[in-house]
């Protein structure tokens, strides 16, 4: 069984609700891939937060912690990529 | 009541109207008569367009003269705003609401899991002022976030926000889930995008 010990995950809000990107924090290769994608997305005026869940692996138990990223962050174990919003 | 904007019409034109509505003029002054729309327009804050020597002068409502107007127009324009929003969001198949579900309720804790269940909002800190916010499903994006009050402590909605991602980019939920993550992780940035809106009657 395989399993990615420096497992990253970003996951992108879009049309289907959300698209989830995960890969191997160790592997340089799709470390560039996910930063390729993370600045894509920063291009089209997407929002990034590092995500710093607290509590079992299915729901949070805390308010979300975490912050806002300008830039990819290789070490954070989540990323939220998020529209850019405007009033209404 | 529909909604248009006003435009300039020629000297010595005839004005139909609809009550106090402005809804098409007719220029008789030249060879041949031309009727064209006259159209009304209201975007927020909300101001009235009236005719005057054919020219369109706008003017904001005072609140001791016009409060009830300015409240049906006010809810007039909320709810168009609404019908539009909900024609979108239908175009999200139930696929993707459901996805998006998901995703807010694995990002809710417990407490606001419960109150979404059972009422259909859960409440947020502002990671910046501790202020207390409702996010409430309505089934739409318009001013879905109560301003809660803060110095009694009770519920009282001082004014509603409504900041929201493109309707056509995410479903419902996920704007759920956006507006919870700004607020208590980039509060600053969306109390600056935001529009508020007060609450009608109040």
């Amino acid at each position: 069984m395989n399993m990615i010990v420096n497992q990253r995950v970003m996951s992108i809000m879009d049309r289907s609700g959300h698209t989830v990107m995960e890969w191997d924090g160790g592997d340089p290769v799709a470390v560039k891939a996910a930063k390729a994608k993370f600045e894509d997305y920063q291009r089209r005026g997407y929002q990034a937060f590092a995500i710093v869940e607290d509590g079992d692996n299915e729901h949070i138990t805390t308010q979300s912690k975490g912050r806002r990223i300008d830039e990819f962050d290789g070490t954070a174990e989540k990323i939220m990529l998020i529209p850019q919003l405007r009033g209404g | 009541m529909p909604l248009y904007c006003i435009g300039c019409t020629a000297t010595g034109a005839t004005t139909a109207t609809n009550g106090n509505w402005a809804t098409s003029t007719t220029n008789n002054t030249t060879a041949t008569s031309i009727t064209t729309p006259v159209y009304w327009y209201v975007p927020p804050p909300v101001r009235i367009m009236t005719p005057q020597c054919a020219i369109a002068r706008p003017y904001i409502a005072h609140r001791s003269a016009g409060q009830a107007a300015e409240d049906e127009l006010l809810h007039y324009y909320e709810q168009e705003q609404r019908r539009q929003q909900n024609d979108l969001r239908r175009q999200h198949d139930q696929a993707a609401r459901d996805r998006s579900r998901e995703l807010l309720l694995a990002h809710l804790t417990p407490a606001q899991r419960e109150t979404f269940a059972k009422n259909r909002w859960f409440i947020v800190e502002g990671g910046l002022s501790k202020q207390r916010y409702r996010i409430r499903d309505t089934g739409h994006m318009v001013a879905n976030i109560d301003v809660l009050g803060v110095l009694t402590g009770d519920e009282k909605v001082m004014h509603r926000l409504c900041g929201h991602c493109d309707l056509n980019e995410v479903p419902l939920y996920d704007q759920l889930l956006a507006q919870k993550m700004m607020l208590e992780l980039d509060e600053e940035r969306f109390l600056k995008v935001a529009n508020r809106h007060r609450v009608l009657g109040g």
